[in-house]
C-alpha cells in the first residue's frame, strides 16, 4: 500500500515561486532598530567610522521566515496524505461505486475525502473513470466513463440522498451498459441492506477478481429511528442502532422553527434499539415537527411528524338550532369552549359536510341531545367508530324521549328529575373517580351538583362502563368500545340546564381527557374517500440526506391522496412533508432493525478505507509557531531582553514558585461562605438533588434577580443553592422551595431551623411546578408538600384574598401565573385574630404550583428556557411580576402592609 | 497668551521653589562677614561712646549696668552678586532609564536652590541672560525661577559684562564642542568674575548602557547614528566622553574656575554641599 500527497487547491502551490523574492526583499530589511534618544550625539558621530553596519538579516532569521511563507503556501494548498485506497491494478479503466444512501450521510465528508484521493490517484495514473452511486435517482443517468478530473469535480458535488440504497438495480444497470473497467472499487455504506453478497456475487460475475469493497471505520456506522407510536399521551420512539455503532445519542424532537422542544438521552447499553418516550405537554407536543438523534445528521435517525400527530379535528352537531341571541343558552357554547384549546373545531351544517368529515378521518364527533340520528348518517357513523372515531353524546330531552343504538348503554326512557318540587331527593353530587375511569384523578368541585339526568338500565357490565358517577351511584358518564372506537356518553345535557357540570373547570378537564382518547385526524381516512380524491398531496418540503428539510427540485410530482398512506420513500416520492390544502402528511424512512445490519461477508477483497489525513492543520500550527518563534528573534535582535535588569524577572520566578508551592487554603470555607451571603442579598432555593430541577431554580432566581435589577432598586446576588439540612438559613429573605414527589419529612432539626426561620422573618416560597394544581387537591407533589409541612406549626392559610399585599406589593396583580396558568397562591391569613407566628407581618409561608422558576429561567444568552403553557410574552412577564411582588414582599415586610392603609391613614389626617 | 504664560509658571513655581529650598536648608549658610563693625545683624562690639556718634546708637540696656555710655557695634554684612546660569536647551530634556529626573531639572533644582541659599545670606543674585537686575529677596527667587522656565535653546551662556569680584555659577552638560565652551567663557572670565562650572550628566551619557541594534538620534538637531552592535561602541564612546569632560575642566582650570560634576542618578545634596563650599571660599 501506498501513500500519496493530494491537493485540494493545487493552484496555490505557485505561491512557492514567490520564494525567492521574499528572500530577496528580506536580505535588505534588517530588523527594525531600537530608536533612542541620545544627547551626546555628537561624540557618537565622531565614532561613525570606526563602526562598520552590517545591514543584513542573519542567515538562520531568513530561513526560517521563508519556511514559514514556505508552510503557509502549502497549508493554503490543502493537502490531504491518502493511503492508496486502489487495488493494485493502477491502470486502465477504474469503475467507482459509491454507496450514497441516508447510512453513508453521516460521514460523507470523509467518504468525500476518500473519494478524492482515489481520484487524485487516477488523475495521476491518467485513468478514465465511471462514477456509479447506488442511491435510486429519479431519471438514472447512463454510466459514463469520464476523465478523472472530472469525476473529482462531481464527487465534491455529490451529496448524498434520503433514501436506501438499491444496488441491485445498480448491478441490473451495470449488466446492461457494461461499462469498460480494468478494476473496480466499492466504497460502501457499511450496511448490508440485504442485497451486499448478492451484488459482491453480480460484481464479480461481471468483472472478476478486480474488485476492492472499502468501508469506513466502524465507528462510522449509523443510528437510526423508526417510525413512532402513540402511547397514551407519550410519543414512543424505538432508536435502531448497528452493532459497534455509537452506544450513547440523544434523542431530539423539534418545532418548524428549529427550536429544541425535548431531549432525551439514549443509552443503548449495547443493544441494537432502545426505546424512548417524549412526554410533553398536548401543546408542545402538537408544535414537535422532527424527531432526530442530534450528532447523527442523516435522514435515517430523522422522522417527520404530520398532522396526524398534532391535529385533533372534532365536529360539533346539536339537535336543538339554538338562535345566536343567547349563547350561553346553547348546548354547544360549553363543549366548544372547553375543546377549542386542543383542537379544531367544525361545525358541520348538513350532511354532505359531516360525511366530508368523516372521510377525512375525523377524530371525535360531540352530538349535543341528539335522539336518533338518521339512517344514512349512522350508516356512516357506524363503520367510522369501528375504526377508531370516538362519539361523544350528550343527553338532554330529546335523547330522553328516544335514542338509536349508538349510546354505550341502554337508558330507561325520560328522565330522572332530583330536587323539584315534586321530588324527595336532592340535587346530587359527584362521586370522586374511580381509579380505572379515565377521569382518574381530576379534581372535582364539590359545588357540582346534578338535578336531572337520563338513567342507564341496570345492566350486567353497566359498572364497567361507567366513566363517573353520582354520589348515590347512578352512573353519569358512561362509555363502551365499538371496534377500535369509542361511544362516550353524558347523561347530562351539554348545557347549564340540567347540571351545572359544564360551568365547572372539571368538564374542561374531563373533556380534555377525552380529547387525548381520540385518534389524530386523518389517521382513519376513509381509504375510498371519492370527494378528497380530487386534490393530491403536493411536495412542500423533502429531507435530504443529511437529514435538513429544504425546499423540493421541480422535478417532483404529486401524489394521489388514495395511494399516500402506501407510499414509501422513493426516489419519486422522497422523503418530507406533503400538503394538500391545509391537510399536512410525511412520507418517513421506514426502517427496521434489519435495515442496520452491517456488512458481515462479502467474497470480495475488503478493505478498510484508510482515511486520508488533512495535513493543513499542522502546517498552519507549525507556521505559528515558526512566526512567535520569529517575533522572539525579532525582540531580541532589537536588544529587548538585554537591557532587562534581573530583578523583575528573578521576583516574578519566585512569586510563580510560591505560588506553586503553597497550598491552596481551603480551611474556613463555611466561614467564607457564611460571609459572602451576608454581604449581599441572595435568594435563596433549596436544591432537591434533581439536578435538573436544582438548575431550573437557580437560573429561574437568577432570571428573576436581573428582572428585579433592571427594574427595581433591589439588587441581589447570586442565587444560593440550600441544602436544607445542613446550611444556615439566617442570610436568606425569601427561600424557594421546589417540591418534588419524593420529598419526604425533614428532620427534627430540620423542622425547628424552618420554623425559627418563620418566626424570624424568613419566607418560604414552595412550589409544587404541578400544571393547576393546588396542593389540597391530592397531585403528588401536593403530597409531598403535606409530608414536609406536617409537623411544622403552620398558621391557617388561604388563597391569596383580593386586597392582600402580594397583589400590590411592586406591581398591581390580580392573578400569579407562572410556567402554568391559574394555580392560586397560598399565604398566612391576613385575619387580626389568627395567631399569626411572624414577627414582621409577612406570611412566612407562600405555597404556589405554577412552576415559577422554569418561567423566570433564562439561558446564558438571556433568553427563556422553558415553553410556557398556554404561553404567550404577557404570561412570562407577568410570571416576572409576581416574582418581583414576592421578592418585595419578602423584602420590605411590613412597610408594604402600612403603604395598603395609606388612603386611610391620609382620611383620618385630614380630620 | 503672557497672563497664560504666567498661569502656567505659577503652577510650576512652588514645586521647584520649595523643593530648592528644602535642599538648600540642610546646609548651614556660610557667613559672609567683613570682619569689621559696620551695618549688619549680628552683634560685633560694645564701644564707648565718642563724639559725633548718634545719640540714637546708645545701647541703653548695657549701658545702664555700668558708668560709661557704650554703644552696640554690628558687623559689616556687605552683600555681593551671584550670577547664576542653567542650560536649559533641548538636550538637557533628557532621561535615560538609570535616572529618575532629566537633566534640566537637576540643573533647574540646583540653580534654585543655591539662589535660595544666596538670598537667606543677603546675597544679591541675578540670572545671566536675563533682562531683570541682580537683586535681593524672594522677588530676586522668583525672577529666577521666571527665567529658568523662558524657553531658552542657548547651550551655553551668552558673553556678558559682570560686575567684578562676582561670582558665577554655569550649569550645563558641556557637550558643546570644546572650542564653542571656551569662546563663550572667555570673556566671563575677563571681567574678574569667579566661576564655577557644574556638569550635570546623565549616568547612560557616561556608561552608554545599550546594546544591540540602535538608532540614537539627536536632541537638538535632526541628525541619527545608527549602531548594530552598540556594545562594541562602549569602550570607544566612554575614552570618547572622558576627553570631552576633560577638556572642560582644563578649560575651567585655567581660567581659575572651578569644575563640578553631578551625575543626575546621585542625590542633588551632595552637589549643593560641594557647591555651597566652593562658593563661599571662593
Amino acid at each position: 500500500m501506498m501513500s500519496n500527497l493530494s491537493f485540494v487547491t493545487p493552484l496555490a502551490l505557485w505561491g512557492l515561486l514567490a520564494l525567492p523574492v521574499i528572500w530577496w526583499l528580506m536580505r535588505f530589511t534588517p530588523p527594525r532598530p531600537q530608536t533612542i534618544k541620545f544627547p551626546p550625539l555628537r561624540i557618537l558621530l565622531s565614532l561613525r567610522s570606526k563602526e562598520e553596519t552590517p545591514d543584513k538579516t542573519p542567515w538562520w532569521l531568513m530561513l526560517l521566515r521563508l519556511a514559514m511563507a514556505a508552510l503557509l503556501i502549502v497549508a493554503v494548498a490543502h493537502p490531504l496524505l491518502n493511503q492508496s485506497a486502489t487495488s493494485n491494478q493502477t491502470s486502465g479503466p477504474l469503475l467507482l461505486i459509491v454507496d450514497d444512501g441516508w447510512a453513508a450521510a453521516k460521514s460523507w465528508s470523509k467518504r468525500q475525502d476518500t473519494l478524492i484521493g482515489i481520484l487524485e490517484e487516477a488523475r495521476a495514473a491518467n485513468r478514465i473513470v465511471t462514477l456509479a452511486t447506488t442511491a435510486p435517482t429519479l431519471s438514472p443517468s447512463t454510466l459514463k466513463a469520464v476523465a478523472a478530473g472530472d469525476a473529482l469535480s462531481t464527487i465534491r458535488a455529490t451529496t448524498p440522498q434520503a433514501l436506501n440504497t438499491d444496488r441491485l438495480a445498480l448491478l441490473a444497470r451495470l449488466t446492461q451498459q457494461k461499462p469498460d473497467a480494468a478494476s473496480v472499487t466499492w466504497l460502501s455504506d457499511g450496511l448490508d441492506a440485504g442485497s451486499s453478497s448478492a451484488f459482491a456475487q453480480g460484481l464479480t460475475k461481471l468483472y472478476g477478481n478486480t474488485i476492492t469493497a472499502l468501508t469506513l471505520d466502524s465507528a462510522d456506522l449509523p443510528l437510526a429511528i423508526s417510525r413512532p407510536t402513540i402511547d397514551g399521551a407519550d410519543i414512543k420512539i424505538t432508536a435502531l442502532r448497528s452493532p459497534a455503532a455509537p452506544n450513547t445519542a440523544v434523542l431530539q424532537a423539534s418545532a418548524s422553527d428549529g427550536r429544541v422542544l425535548a431531549e432525551l438521552p439514549l443509552d443503548f447499553a449495547s443493544k441494537t434499539s432502545v426505546t424512548a418516550k417524549i412526554d410533553l405537554p398536548v401543546e408542545l407536543r402538537n408544535e414537535i415537527q422532527k424527531i432526530s438523534i442530534a450528532s447523527e445528521h442523516q435522514a435515517g435517525a430523522t422522522q417527520l411528524l404530520d398532522d396526524r400527530w398534532r391535529r385533533k379535528t372534532i365536529a360539533i352537531q346539536t339537535g336543538s338550532a339554538q338562535e345566536a341571541a343567547q349563547p350561553l343558552l346553547s348546548p354547544l357554547h360549553y363543549v366548544s369552549n372547553a375543546l377549542a384549546p386542543f383542537a379544531d373545531l367544525h361545525e358541520p351544517a348538513t350532511a354532505a359536510d359531516l360525511k366530508a368529515e368523516l372521510d377525512a378521518g375525523l377524530s371525535m364527533l360531540v352530538l349535543a341531545d341528539i335522539g336518533r340520528v338518521t339512517k344514512d348518517t349512522h350508516d356512516l357513523l357506524k363503520p367510522w367508530i369501528e375504526k377508531g372515531g370516538v362519539l361523544l353524546r350528550f343527553a338532554g330531552p330529546r335523547l330522553a324521549a328516544a335514542t338509536d343504538d349508538l349510546i354505550p348503554v341502554k337508558l330507561r326512557e325520560g328522565d330522572r328529575n332530583l330536587g323539584n318540587a315534586l321530588s324527595w331527593e336532592t340535587p346530587q353530587t359527584l362521586q370522586a373517580f374511580n381509579d380505572k375511569s379515565p377521569f382518574s384523578g381530576i379534581a372535582i368541585d364539590d359545588r357540582i351538583t346534578v338535578s336531572r339526568q337520563v338513567l342507564a338500565e341496570p345492566d350486567i357490565d353497566l359498572s364497567e362502563k361507567t366513566w363517573s358517577s353520582l354520589a348515590d351511584g347512578t352512573p353519569l358518564v358512561t362509555a363502551s368500545k365499538e371496534g377500535k372506537g369509542l361511544i362516550i356518553l353524558f347523561h347530562i345535557t351539554a348545557n347549564p340546564d340540567w347540571s351545572n357540570l359544564p360551568l365547572s373547570g372539571t368538564f374542561v378537564e374531563m373533556l380534555q381527557r377525552i380529547v387525548d382518547l381520540a385518534p389524530a385526524a386523518g389517521s382513519n381516512a376513509a381509504a375510498n374517500a371519492s370527494a378528497a380524491t380530487a386534490e393530491d398531496f403536493a411536495p412542500h418540503l423533502v429531507l435530504t440526506g443529511n437529514g435538513e428539510l429544504v425546499s423540493p427540485t421541480a422535478t417532483l410530482h404529486s401524489i394521489p391522496a388514495s395511494k399516500f398512506d402506501t407510499t414509501p420513500a422513493s426516489a419519486q416520492s422522497p422523503a418530507g412533508l406533503y400538503l394538500r390544502g391545509g391537510q399536512e402528511r410525511a412520507i418517513n424512512l421506514n426502517l427496521g432493525e434489519t435495515d442496520l445490519a452491517p456488512i458481515t461477508a462479502v467474497p470480495l477483497q475488503k478493505r478498510v478505507a484508510p482515511e486520508s489525513k488533512e495535513l493543513a492543520p499542522q502546517l498552519f500550527s507549525a507556521a505559528a509557531l515558526l512566526f512567535l518563534a520569529d517575533s522572539l528573534a525579532a525582540l531580541l535582535l532589537g536588544g529587548a531582553f538585554r537591557r532587562r535588569s534581573q530583578g523583575p524577572s528573578l521576583a516574578v520566578l519566585l512569586a510563580l514558585g510560591t505560588l506553586l508551592i503553597l497550598p491552596p487554603q481551603k480551611a474556613k470555607a463555611d466561614d467564607q461562605s457564611d460571609m459572602a451571603a451576608a454581604l449581599e442579598t441572595h435568594l435563596a432555593y433549596v436544591k432537591t438533588g434533581n439536578a435538573e430541577i436544582d438548575e431550573t431554580s437557580e437560573r429561574g432566581l437568577k432570571g428573576l434577580g436581573l428582572v428585579m435589577d433592571d427594574r427595581t432598586s433591589a439588587a441581589l446576588g447570586d442565587p444560593v443553592g440550600i441544602n436544607i439540612e445542613t446550611d444556615n438559613l439566617v442570610f436568606f429573605p425569601l427561600l424557594y422551595w421546589p417540591v418534588t414527589e419524593n420529598d419526604q419529612a425533614p428532620t427534627d432539626a430540620t423542622l425547628n431551623k424552618l420554623d425559627s426561620y418563620m418566626r424570624n422573618g424568613g419566607t418560604i416560597f414552595f412550589d409544587l411546578r404541578d400544571s393547576g394544581g393546588d396542593f389540597g387537591s391530592g397531585s403528588a407533589t401536593g403530597e409531598a408538600l403535606k409530608r414536609i409541612l406536617a409537623n411544622l406549626d403552620i398558621p391557617p392559610l388561604e388563597p391569596v384574598p383580593e386586597n392582600h399585599v402580594l397583589t400590590r406589593s411592586f406591581y398591581l396583580l390580580k392573578k400569579f401565573p407562572g410556567r402554568y396558568e391559574g394555580g392560586p397562591l397560598w399565604v398566612e391569613t391576613q385575619d387580626a385574630n389568627a395567631a399569626s407566628n411572624n414577627s414582621d407581618g409577612v406570611s412566612g409561608i407562600i405555597i404556589g404550583s405554577n412552576d415559577y422558576a422554569a418561567a423566570w429561567a433564562l439561558n446564558e444568552k438571556g433568553e427563556p428556557m422553558n415553553a410556557l403553557i398556554p404561553g404567550s410574552e404577557r404570561q412570562r412577564e407577568m410570571a416576572f411580576r409576581v416574582g418581583v411582588n414576592v421578592v418585595m414582599y419578602a423584602l420590605t415586610g411590613n412597610y408594604k402592609t402600612d403603604q395598603v392603609h395609606i388612603p386611610a391613614l391620609l382620611e383620618r389626617l385630614g380630620q | 497668551m503672557l497672563s497664560q504664560r504666567a498661569e502656567q509658571l505659577s503652577q510650576s513655581l512652588p514645586p521647584l521653589l520649595v523643593k530648592a529650598e528644602r535642599i538648600a536648608a540642610t546646609v548651614i549658610l556660610g557667613v559672609h562677614g567683613r570682619r569689621r563693625a559696620g551695618p549688619g545683624e549680628n552683634f560685633w562690639q560694645y564701644r564707648n561712646y565718642s563724639f559725633g556718634d548718634s545719640t540714637q546708637r546708645i545701647d541703653w540696656h548695657r549701658s545702664a549696668k555700668s558708668d560709661a555710655v557704650y554703644i552696640r557695634d554690628n558687623e559689616w554684612e556687605a552683600a555681593n552678586t551671584l550670577w547664576l546660569w542653567s542650560n536649559a536647551g533641548p538636550r538637557m530634556d533628557f532621561k535615560s532609564h538609570l535616572a529618575s529626573e532629566t537633566k534640566k531639572h537637576h540643573a533647574q533644582i540646583l540653580q534654585l536652590a543655591l539662589a535660595s541659599l544666596a538670598i537667606r545670606a543677603h546675597e544679591r543674585i541675578g540670572a545671566i541672560g536675563s533682562h531683570n537686575r541682580p537683586a535681593h529677596g524672594r522677588i530676586a527667587l522668583r525672577q529666577i525661577a521666571e527665567h529658568c522656565e523662558t524657553p531658552n535653546d542657548q547651550p551655553l551662556p551668552k558673553p556678558t559684562q559682570l560686575q567684578r569680584q562676582s561670582a558665577a555659577v554655569l550649569i550645563s552638560d558641556f557637550l558643546d564642542d570644546p572650542a564653542d565652551i571656551k569662546s563663550a567663557l572667555t570673556p566671563l572670565a575677563q571681567s574678574g568674575v569667579r566661576g564655577h562650572l557644574v556638569q550635570i550628566a546623565d549616568p547612560a551619557e557616561e556608561t552608554l548602557p545599550y546594546s544591540g541594534r540602535v538608532e540614537f538620534l539627536g536632541l537638538e538637531f535632526p541628525q541619527r547614528f545608527l549602531a548594530s552592535k552598540t556594545e562594541n561602541l562602549r569602550g570607544a564612546y566612554a575614552a570618547a566622553y572622558q576627553a570631552q569632560r576633560d577638556s572642560t575642566k582644563q578649560l575651567a582650570a585655567r581660567l581659575g574656575w572651578s569644575f563640578t560634576v553631578h551625575r543626575t542618578d546621585q542625590p542633588l545634596t551632595t552637589c549643593l554641599l560641594a557647591l555651597h563650599a566652593k562658593v563661599s571660599n571662593a
